[in-house]
């Protein structure tokens, strides 16, 4: 899993310490920053035709495709760096190409159609941009393990399934 | 209607129309994409009424006012209901749902039922029934725009009906244009604005609203009542639970699943703007019920009561305003028949051709699958309205019952209850429709003093829970199901202030890293 390799990171502005305080901030309790985790998307970039009042215009949208899960969403413009995984845990993506090319189609061409509340063909070119990772601060309070996003600053804790 | 009144509707479309090109223009495009992505940044307030300006329907500004007019304060239970509908629904379900949906990675609500509750029967009967009900809603709107539109142009009904048809048709096929944001916004500002400059101006025509009550004391006390006029439905308790449970818990039976989209900052806009979106309710949905019941005064000889607010506004505001406010109100109206079309499309194409027709359908095959069904829903609805129009008021109680009925318990339990499974969301989606239907067509309220919402959902909550409990050995709730629930419905052992920074949308992520750290009971 720590084989070393060069990843293609979405850049984030939360680092451990950032993750560390937010985190001791809203529960007054001592945190510690145990590792970060590396989560694997496969990005899309999707071209597509959307009909306006000055004639249809061509757009471009993100989709990131959840590596492990297989779950499509729609992404805002995200930065990214190159790093190697040396010191990090690394997850391995799970879902096949075409999965991911399917999901990432029908989840855009769904979510334009819902958006503009129209129906139309929206001639959805799809192009993979390969995979890449974010990474989540895996944060322990008390006898509890929290996830934190380094670039949203969003948490969820992980033996929530125990709860 | 004066000329004023069809000069000023043509200007109002003129704004909308030189706004969205203005943001077109501006935004190079950028705005279209952060209007599509969700990137908005037009702040909570705008945002608040640009969400409420697509669900304000026919009902509010026709089956509301005719309510109000015709039963007098008995009709505030339904205002009732509507305020409190939307806080029960977020609180009830919203949240686990939301996040229940997100795990099953389900895009239309009918695609989720089928993941919690596994069978192609679930989707089958849950997606027709939806597009049958949803049909009755769209007939409401052309109705309501068809109205409208005759009398702020004064064309014949008939040919006004075909002109709301075909601007409807024509949003839906082409549209788009119209739903950016700064359109949607001025929309509901001057909706918001008109309806209330409405009510201020009944009142202040009738002397104030004490003035207005003892006014109606003397016409018809019992109008002042809360069991409607003549005292119609004087302790009929159950037809009362069946008015205040309609948009209450109705709404329950009507999920948005939200597609996922990943922001890359915090979403903090969405929540104020919730809070926004609420206080615009609390002010809104009681004004066109009042506006029903001043109209009694203002409108004595009133040949059709669901046009209440639009002649209350044609009499007492000023032609320029009158023509701003109509306008807008018929723009809300077609936007949300071009909403329900377009949501009548995606579930027939997707959850019925794709899922049991063609499953390797291309885009274009889908894209003419909706619009086959959307031509063909607007056609009959055309027909019926023109034929035998019901009022607005009676559709979208009818829909609005069977189709809370049918889904509530299955909704509900999907999130709360373990034990609910296929067998018991099945037949309680069949019977819930089922009851709800023929109590309507049977005239069972009269006899029952029940209403059919009532009866239907006290029907497909037992079925749910007497077929779910004998059916657990034949069809068990998959533990993958059990396991979503667990994480829906809590966050484990941690203090309350730190439940509102948990992001439900990392759920899926959360329970692949814990597998992959050896946490939870799924390792």
């Amino acid at each position: 899993m720590n084989k070393v390799k060069m990843l293609t990171l979405i850049r984030g502005e939360i680092d451990a310490r950032a993750a560390l305080y937010k985190l001791e901030g809203m529960t007054h309790q001592i945190a510690v920053v145990e590792r970060s985790v590396l989560y694997p998307y496969s990005r899309f970039t999707a071209r597509c035709d959307v009909p306006t009042m000055i004639g249809r215009k061509s757009m471009t949208v993100n989709c990131l495709v959840d590596g492990i899960n297989g779950h499509a969403a729609t992404a805002d413009d995200f930065a990214t760096d190159t790093i190697d995984s040396l010191n990090e845990t690394c997850l391995q993506a799970a879902i096949s190409d075409e999965d991911a090319k399917r999901a990432a189609r029908r989840t855009v061409t769904h979510r334009l159609g819902k958006q503009l509340r129209v129906i139309a063909p929206f001639n959805v070119q799809l192009e993979s941009a390969g995979t890449v990772y974010r990474r989540f601060w895996i944060v322990r309070i008390g006898d509890q393990r929290i996830m934190t996003d380094s670039v949203t600053g969003g948490m969820h804790p992980l033996n929530a399934t125990a709860a | 209607m004066s000329g004023t009144v069809i000069l000023f509707l043509v200007l109002y479309y003129v704004i909308v129309l030189g706004i969205g090109y203005w943001a077109l223009r501006r935004g190079g495009g950028e705005d279209l994409e952060g209007f599509l992505l969700g990137g908005r940044q037009v702040g909570p307030i705008a945002t608040a009424l640009t969400l409420q300006s697509t669900s304000m329907s026919g009902y509010m500004f026709l089956g509301a006012g005719g309510l109000g007019f015709s039963q007098g304060y008995w009709a505030l239970w339904y205002a009732a209901g509507d305020i409190g509908g939307g806080l029960l629904n977020l609180s009830v379900i919203g949240r686990r749902m939301r996040k229940m949906s997100q795990m099953m990675a389900s895009l239309t609500s009918i695609e989720y039922l089928e993941k919690r509750y596994p069978s192609p029967a679930i989707r089958l009967v849950a997606g027709s029934l939806t597009v049958f009900l949803l049909g009755f809603y769209v007939l409401a709107q052309l109705i309501a725009g068809g109205k409208g539109m005759a009398l702020v142009t004064g064309i014949p009904y008939p040919l006004a009906l075909a002109i709301a048809v075909g601007i409807i048709l024509a949003y839906t096929f082409m549209g788009g244009y119209l739903a950016v944001a700064y359109t949607d916004f001025f929309q509901s500002l001057v909706m918001l604005v008109g309806v209330m400059w409405i009510v201020i101006a009944a009142l202040s025509e009738l002397g104030g609203l004490t003035a207005a009550n003892t006014a109606i004391r003397e016409l018809d006390p019992t109008l002042l009542s809360v069991w409607g006029k003549g005292l119609g439905f004087e302790g009929q308790w159950g037809v009362v639970a069946g008015a205040v449970l309609i948009f209450s818990i109705g709404y329950m039976g009507w999920p948005h699943v939200v597609t996922r989209h990943m922001a890359m900052s915090r979403p903090a806009t969405a929540r104020r703007a919730g809070l926004w979106a609420t206080a615009w309710s609390l002010l809104f949905v009681p004004a066109p019920y009042l506006v029903g019941i001043l109209a009694i005064l203002i409108l004595p000889g009133l040949d059709d009561p669901e046009m209440a607010i639009f002649q209350v506004a044609g009499q007492l505001l000023p032609a320029a305003v009158t023509g701003l406010v109509m306008a807008a109100i018929m723009a809300a109206i077609m936007s949300t028949a071009d909403s329900l079309l377009l949501q009548t499309g995606s579930i027939a194409s997707r959850d019925i051709y794709e899922r049991f027709i063609n499953p390797d359908a291309s885009e274009r095959q889908m894209v003419w699958v909706s619009r086959g069904l959307v031509v063909a829903v607007a056609l009959i609805g055309y027909v019926v309205a023109l034929v035998e129009p019901p009022t607005v008021f009676s559709i979208v109680i009818f829909a609005t019952s069977v189709l809370g009925s049918a889904f509530l318990p299955a909704y509900v339990c999907a999130v709360w209850w373990r034990k609910a499974n296929t067998a018991g969301a099945l037949a309680s989606m069949i019977v819930g429709a089922t009851i709800a239907f023929a109590w309507e067509y049977a005239g069972l309220v009269a006899t029952t003093q029940l209403h059919p919402m009532f009866s239907g959902v006290v029907c497909s909550t037992i079925t749910m829970i007497v077929v779910s409990l004998a059916t657990q050995k034949l069809s068990p709730v998959p533990p993958h199901i059990l396991d979503a629930m667990d994480v829906a419905s809590r966050v484990g052992p941690i203090p309350d202030r730190y439940l509102a920074a948990t992001e439900f949308e990392l759920a899926n992520e959360a329970a692949a890293v814990g597998r992959a750290l050896g946490e939870g009971r799924d390792e």
